[in-house]
């Protein structure tokens, strides 16, 4: 395609980014169709997802999955006279809403939430490692280079914005790098952009070179009118798709500068809004400023928003630790979860809370210093809004909370049911690379259907 | 449900069921490891890729075709006939000036200074452009450009990438990159660097130097990504061995042996037989192992160097005893302190004086390094102990009892099923391949390494298409087979085959030599083609497949880097060496930032210590590797022949905002404007534009330029206080000028 017919093309198609993206690609893939955005296979439940991952392994058997069997068992050791000692829950449970689903007493927030949220309890990962099964759960491979679910979501639907990119990880951890929103072997389009990382404060947090400390906006709009002068000139003796590519990036990329910081602008929201997420409290402003920030780039067409938030590896002292933790994160979903409600953006957006595993029912540890180890066995994750049913607790641990007894979701079926909600046949969505066709599913997954709606 | 519950946990055969498209069947999952005789192998007899090597001959210059003249080498007339026969005519040449930037980015990754430029320019002599060439290929930047291409292939970086908390250092990686640098500026015969690379510690030797030589080449098979934190010791060690022959299948042959793990290759005619017999010969090469003090208790396979001198040897032991009891005793940590507590006073006294900003900025540099030292110093006890005093490389050996390895069902190694004798792979029907039998009391790699580099019995006829095409596309910006690291049967056709046959064959019989077989490309008329548009053309080819314009490419990421730094004069020559300035190595863990990388780091960005999955995390302490993330770097997760260009949206933020990029342009701006030999703005100018662009400015240019200039003042600021010093408006404007130009599409593409 001719540069001025490709310029034109996007402009008529509105593709944006991902079009773009695409300029001069020489994909083995390139032949067919590898457009950012395309339709979804049927119909979708949701348009975008909100993932809010709770890195280090929530505590199932103390948060979402009580077991009054453990709790008999407290200070029991396993074996007879050796080996660890079972550690019951000092948490109490509760039923809640109309729907009576149990959580436990450290998530009050959630809790006014219950009939919209859906716990699955028989989560299994295949992974007691941090690493491996952080992978796991955002590549569906604990050992290979595979792209990142949100840089498949992204592949698969493009994205809505004109000003943002479609993937956004907010806070991710450094010690884990960039694996857990690359996008491997996909083009470099649909990579996650990292908004700061885990040793930025979240107010400081930038996306790259998106500010500029020297320049005003006028002198940037000068200098950039005399690059695209040189680059107009330069296009009229030789177009080509690649340079044109760069000229029309240039427009989006400056529009990406002028507006994106609008959007970092948390007081433009009103006080009961920040109220609601708990910015401006001590505990919980961190996070409830990633989750505001979540749903302001919901709005703004984000396709995939990520909220990291690391501390739950509690191996010791877990009955202190846990509730501190706890804290700092209820309230910020609580208050994401009803403002996406009462702006009616919740049946549209997918929203769902996981680690990487769950925990053990034996502790580490003596005393009050006792926390709980590693076990990928069994953890609890919840989702809610965007074609999820509300209020339901779904699949069965064993009585001590560590293997799922009943209707087990591995991470490939919860791969499946996400693409699923936004109207993505898993088993469609493929990329072609090294002669195969890719999926994030690889040759596993089922949708669960029954905590659909 | 009850059936899902098993299947998950045990990976049954009723996996079958969740199986769609492409991928494996039911049917397939039950033959798994049993040989098919049917159609892989079958189609593959008549694959264009894997054919032997024929004689062909050149097709003559077609007199009605008035582009082509008699002097076309051989390799334009392939070209031609092509574009003949889809009636397509091709542009004209570029100028000398062009001709000249292309052959200094293709061939060293640099820009013609202005001398280099004028000098060529004025050599009018007929064979100015083979001159040039032959100065290029000779020039020891040669090999840091055509080294780093095989670093992208190799999947090179300076650390293994994340697994469990920690990102461990390859603190001896560094010998490989160097290794390959040298290579290419020797111009090794690739067969032989390709043998080397698999099977260089059981190669004869007959110096300390050349033992080394073979020995660092072998890291190649321990560059990549391993897995420490997988809990269980088998998956693991299977895991590794997998990396290995994925990356030899994709690298040397362009095929994805990986594939063969779980199941017979869908397409290629490779079988999970064939895989565990390569299997067995990388399980029964020493590649990691376990060794207290490391990270998760394993760590890669390290071997001393030969030929230390003893007097020498016992110096470094020594200094190294030395910092042990320094970092034990805990006076290393004092020391630091120390520094930093004097430094601090000079700081305070700097901020005195009135003309102190230099000196101020150069002591809180100076502070940021005291600062890590301090910081490092807690770590260097439990460091220490481990680091290798003398020098050793990354290196692989032969285990002591080789052993063939069991196959496994669907890649589950629990599921054994029959041991697998060691060899290479029946892929070519025409190869003898009793040449290449493994006796037991080895691993075999030297007996793969050989028929890899075999194009009469073995694959090198593969290897030599499959690496032709990438010089190729490094050179044109079009691959000839658009699948460069795919050559089986479900990648793409050559544009033009027997170009492509022609090109494997001389490059076979010149020796294998990449110097000649990349003389012969750039030499070449199609080499040499404008970068110009016709629509006729442009209407039956849009994607330039048949080479009928030169193909406008971006400079890569090294090449603008390394650009930007010899535009204002700071690059680094020094070559080679470590670069990985750490405390040797081990854990960057969640403090990689700790590294101490010299700031502002100036070498040459195929020196640059490449941290891999920490590349897409940009942090000011390291733009360099922000700037390589950006501009679309090769992931050192995957081998990669030839790297895409894309564009995205932060490349142009990266232009308009990185302090990077704006603190390189100041430099040049400050440069112009000190320079007592130009004496006016036009004269600035006129220089700027022969810097940036290689050519002389216009008149609109510099109109335009004058009154941007002038402009520039008037225009609102930032914030006056915080962000011009007094005096430095004149460079703010020729700053902002240097930077919009360094902006453009005629500096960042190759026409």
């Amino acid at each position: 395609m001719s540069g001025l017919s490709r310029r034109q093309w996007l402009r008529e198609t509105g593709l944006g980014f991902g079009a773009l993206a695409l300029a001069g690609l020489q994909t083995e893939q390139a032949s067919a169709n590898v457009l950012g955005s395309r339709p979804p296979h049927f119909r979708p439940r949701a348009k975008r997802i909100i993932l809010l991952f709770m890195q280090g392994g929530q505590s199932q058997m103390d948060l979402f999955d009580p077991k009054p069997e453990l709790n008999a068992r407290d200070g029991q050791q396993v074996e007879k006279d050796k080996g660890p000692k079972y550690k019951g829950s000092p948490f109490r449970f509760q039923r809640h809403g109309k729907s009576g689903l149990e959580l436990s007493e450290l998530l009050p927030g959630l809790a006014g939430s219950s009939d919209d949220i859906c716990v699955v309890r028989s989560a299994v990962t295949e992974s007691p490692n941090h690493s491996n099964a952080m992978l796991y759960f955002h590549t569906g491979s604990q050992n290979f280079v595979r792209p990142s679910v949100g840089s498949w979501v992204v592949y698969g639907l493009g994205s809505e914005s004109e000003s943002l990119p479609g993937f956004i990880t907010i806070r991710p951890t450094r010690a884990h790098g960039a694996r857990m929103h690359s996008n491997a072997f996909l083009p470099a389009f649909y990579q996650g952009t990292a908004l700061g990382h885990d040793g930025v404060p979240i107010e400081k947090a930038q996306f790259p070179y998106l500010t500029n400390r020297k320049w005003s906006a006028s002198q940037q709009r000068a200098q950039l009118a005399l690059t695209q002068g040189f680059n107009r000139r330069l296009s009229s003796q030789n177009s080509n798709p690649e340079m044109e590519g760069l000229i029309e990036s240039y427009e989006l990329a400056f529009r990406m500068q002028m507006e994106a910081p609008g959007l970092f602008d948390l007081s433009k929201e009103s006080k009961h809004v920040r109220e609601l997420y708990g910015v401006g409290h001590e505990k919980t402003d961190s996070f409830g400023r990633a989750c505001l920030l979540a749903r302001r780039f919901a709005e703004s067409g984000v396709r995939f928003i990520q909220v990291n938030h690391p501390g739950w590896d509690h191996h010791g002292s877990i009955d202190k630790t846990l509730p501190n933790t706890c804290k700092s994160v209820d309230r910020p979903i609580a208050g994401l979860l009803a403002d996406l409600k009462q702006r009616g953006m919740l049946d549209e957006t997918l929203v769902i809370s996981s680690g990487e595993f769950g925990r053990t029912a034996t502790g580490e540890g003596e005393g009050e210093a006792t926390g709980r180890g590693h076990n990928a066995g069994a953890f609890s994750i919840w989702m809610a809004g965007g074609g999820i049913r509300g209020g339901l607790s779904y699949g069965q641990t064993n009585e001590l909370g560590t293997t799922a007894v009943e209707n087990p979701v591995p991470v490939h079926d919860l791969h499946a049911t996400l693409l699923h909600c936004l109207g993505m046949d898993h088993r469609r969505l493929t990329y072609r690379y090294s002669g195969r066709d890719f999926r994030l599913t690889d040759v596993y997954g089922d949708v669960v259907h029954d905590i659909l709606i | 449900m009850t059936a899902r519950f098993t299947l998950f946990f045990t990976m049954t055969l009723v996996a079958a069921f969740l199986v769609a498209d492409l991928h494996v069947s039911r049917h397939e999952i039950v033959r798994a490891g049993e040989r098919d005789p049917g159609s892989n192998a079958l189609r593959a007899e008549d694959h264009w890729a894997f054919r032997r090597l024929q004689p062909l001959s050149v097709p003559p210059v077609a007199s009605d075709d008035s582009d082509a003249t008699t002097d076309d080498l051989e390799i334009d007339r392939f070209i031609a006939a092509a574009r003949q026969r889809a009636g397509v005519e091709s542009v004209g040449e570029a100028d000398r000036r062009t001709i000249a930037r292309r052959l200094f980015y293709d061939l060293i990754g640099l820009p013609p200074t202005r001398q280099e430029q004028a000098a060529f320019l004025a050599d009018t002599a007929p064979g100015a452009i083979d001159r040039l060439i032959d100065q290029l290929l000779e020039r020891p930047d040669f090999g840091e450009r055509w080294g780093r291409h095989w670093l992208d292939v190799a999947r090179y970086a300076d650390s293994n990438g994340c697994s469990i908390e920690g990102n461990n250092t390859h603190d001896n990686a560094w010998r490989y990159r160097d290794y390959v640098i040298t290579a290419f500026n020797e111009d090794t015969p690739f067969d032989e660097f390709v043998i080397e690379q698999i099977a260089g510690d059981l190669l004869p030797s007959v110096s300390h130097e050349q033992r080394s030589r073979q020995l660092i080449a072998t890291g190649f098979l321990l560059l990549g990504p391993k897995a420490f934190g997988t809990r269980n010791w088998e998956q693991f060690r299977l895991d590794v061995v997998d990396e290995q022959i994925d990356t030899v299948g994709k690298a040397m042959l362009g095929l994805s042996l990986g594939c063969a793990r779980c199941h017979d290759h869908k397409l290629d005619p490779i079988t999970s037989e064939d895989y565990y017999a390569l299997a067995g010969i990388f399980a029964s090469t020493n590649s990691v192992h376990t060794e207290k003090g490391w990270r998760q208790h394993r760590t890669w396979n390290r071997v001393v160097l030969p030929g230390l001198d003893p007097a020498a040897a016992e110096v470094l032991q020594s200094e190294y005893r030395r910092r042990v009891e320094a970092a034990e005793s805990g006076k290393l940590k004092e020391q630091a302190e120390s520094s930093v507590k004097e430094a601090k006073a000079r700081l305070e006294e700097a901020k005195k004086k009135d003309n102190g900003a230099e000196e101020v900025a150069a002591i809180e540099e100076e502070l940021m390094r005291l600062d890590r030292a301090v910081r490092n110093s807690g770590k260097a006890k439990k460091v220490l102990p481990i680091v290798s005093p003398v020098p050793v490389a990354m290196a692989v050996t032969d285990c002591e009892n080789p052993f063939d390895e069991e196959l496994r069902r669907r890649g589950v190694p629990d599921e054994k099923g029959d041991r697998v004798s060691r060899r290479v792979l029946p892929l070519f029907r025409d190869g003898d391949l009793e040449r290449f039998a493994i006796p037991p009391e080895t691993s075999g790699r030297r007996q793969l390494a050989r028929w890899l580099a075999d194009p009469k019995e073995g694959a090198g006829h593969l290897l030599a298409r499959v690496n032709v095409n990438r010089i190729w596309g490094h050179l044109m910006g079009r691959s000839l087979v658009a699948s460069v690291d795919n050559f089986g049967l479900s990648g793409a056709s050559p544009s033009h085959p027997e170009l492509l046959e022609y090109l494997a064959t001389t490059w076979v019989n010149d020796g294998w030599s990449v110097k000649r077989l990349i003389r012969r490309i750039v030499r070449t008329r199609t080499y040499r083609l404008a970068a110009v548009d016709i629509p006729s053309a442009r209407k039956t080819d849009p994607d330039n497949r048949l080479l009928w314009r030169h193909q406008t490419r971006r400079i890569d990421a090294e090449a603008l880097r390394d650009t930007l730094l010899t535009l204002n004069g700071s690059l680094d020559r020094q070559r080679g060496g470590k670069t990985l300035q750490h405390l040797g190595l081990i854990t960057i863990n969640s403090d990689f930032m700790e590294l101490d990388t010299p700031s502002p780091y100036r070498r040459r960005s195929v020196y640059l210590p490449i941290l891999r999955d920490a590349l897409g995390f940009n942090r000011p302490s390291d733009e360099a590797l922000g700037l390589l993330a950006t501009f679309d770097f090769a992931d050192p997760n995957l081998v990669c022949g030839g790297r895409e260009t894309t564009t995205v949206p932060t490349q142009p933020l990266f232009l308009l905002n990185s302090s990077f990029f704006m603190r390189q342009a100041r430099e040049i701006a400050r440069q112009l404007l000190s320079d007592d030999r130009l004496e006016n703005d036009r004269e600035r100018l006129e220089d700027l534009f022969l810097r940036v662009f290689g050519r002389p400015a216009d008149e609109h240019e510099l109109e335009e330029a004058l009154q941007y200039l002038k402009a520039f003042p008037e225009l609102e600021t930032q914030s006056p206080a915080e962000t011009t010093a007094p005096g430095e408006t004149l460079l703010d404007s020729w700053a902002s000028f240097c930077q919009a130009l360094l902006s453009t599409n005629e500096f960042l593409f190759l026409n």
